[in-house]
């Protein structure tokens, strides 16, 4: 039993095979069961060689040519748009770019401070407390009416930079 | 059949190469080369005449548009038969998705046209055929290949009807070659079951 399992093992395995060892050959010739099981393997194998190749359908080069060559012109398509890249920098390089930029929005926003007119409208809508020795006291006025005020009692001229103002508005609303 | 040109590795390579450097011409030249292989194999895994063209069209479309990264550690046509497995292995698994919603027994609209549709893909697949019985017999082992799994399916029939080595099969499969004859024994064992009663039938007469 042992013998049939191990021939036909090698019979299976080397089923297209020309030769087979001897061993398994003397069993063949030996064992009927063993003979049928080679008979039928190798019934089993011719008939898949037999399916063979199939043609690809007729069409088949031009339609593959058709889709490389629109693939080909989508390709150059794109590789002519003008594409913008973050640029990528290591980690070291972009905290110190990083820090360029704080700095130079820092001396921006003074250098545009240092430019505006002499009227409170920079300041927008925001709120601004009145300094408690000015007029009434704690109460809460727009900025564009307290600015002017402001210049008036500490003798400044309207031709004053307003950073020098900053400071104070900032302590102020604190 | 059309005869193709048989072309030595270094003429294959040069082709290559040209193909690399976007040269469509010489790609054409290479699917023109390729193309009955390749479509052999997939319409033998996936058994739908018209899927198996859709397939083996977009394994050379895929080849050509990643040709820059074949270097030529294996073979073009082993790099090709690999791109064709893994989109065939993507269809066969969409198909199983697809077979577990809707049952392939399910009675198809209008009669026995689904019937008769499966029949006509079978004398499509049988091969170049010129006897009636032949043609029967093939059909046979056709479907009894079609029963097979996926991966016995793959390695008989690159074995069997593609006539690869064991060594390109490991390399296309990405798997070991003991595994591939294990395999080919396994695929060989179901189909002498399956078609123990045919082949009798057709020695016999
Ligand atoms: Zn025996």
């Amino acid at each position: 039993m042992k013998s049939c399992q191990r021939c036909q093992y090698e019979v299976g395995t080397r089923a297209r095979e020309a030769e087979l060892p001897a061993a398994v050959e003397a069993h063949l010739a030996s064992c009927p069961e063993c003979a049928q099981f080679a008979r039928d393997c190798a019934a089993t194998v011719a008939a898949l060689a037999a399916l063979g190749d199939l043609q690809a359908p007729q069409d088949f080069r031009v339609t593959v040519r058709e889709r490389v060559r629109r693939d080909c012109q989508v390709s150059k398509r794109l590789a002519g748009r003008e594409v913008w890249h973050m640029p990528v920098l290591p980690a070291r390089q972009a905290y110190v770019a990083a820090a360029a930029l704080a700095v130079l929005i820092v001396v921006l926003g003074i250098a545009i401070h240092s430019l505006m007119p002499a009227t409170g409208m920079a300041l927008g809508p925001a709120m601004v407390q009145q300094p408690a020795g000015a007029a009434g006291g704690g109460h809460t006025m727009p900025a564009s009416f307290v600015q002017p005020m402001l210049r008036q009692h500490q003798g400044m001229s309207s031709a004053s930079p307003w950073h020098h103002d900053a400071g104070y508005y900032v302590a102020i609303n604190d | 059949m059309t005869t193709r040109v048989e072309l030595s590795p270094s003429q294959v390579q040069r082709l290559v190469e040209r193909a690399r450097s976007g040269d469509t011409l010489a790609f054409d030249e290479l699917v023109s080369l390729y193309m009955d292989k390749i479509y052999s194999y997939v319409a033998r895994m996936v058994g739908d005449p018209s899927e198996a063209e859709d397939i083996a069209q977009e394994t050379f479309v895929k080849a050509f548009r990643n040709i820059k990264s074949f270097r030529g550690a294996s073979s073009f046509q082993t790099w090709l038969y690999r791109i064709a497995s893994n989109l065939t292995i993507d269809a066969v698994r969409r198909r199983k998705r697809r077979e577990n919603t809707i049952s392939l027994d399910a009675p198809v609209e209008g009669g026995d046209a689904g019937q008769i549709t499966r029949e006509l893909e079978d004398v499509t697949l049988a091969g170049p055929s010129g006897r009636l019985e032949t043609a029967e017999l093939q059909r046979h082992v056709h479907r009894a290949i079609q029963e097979l799994s996926p991966k016995l399916r793959a390695v008989v029939v690159l074995y069997e009807l593609q006539g690869l080595s064991y060594e390109e099969i490991a390399e296309i499969l990405r798997c070991p070659l003991g595994t591939v004859k294990s395999r080919l024994f396994n695929a060989r064992m179901e189909l002498k079951e399956k078609l123990r009663d045919i082949l009798a039938e057709s020695d016999g007469g």
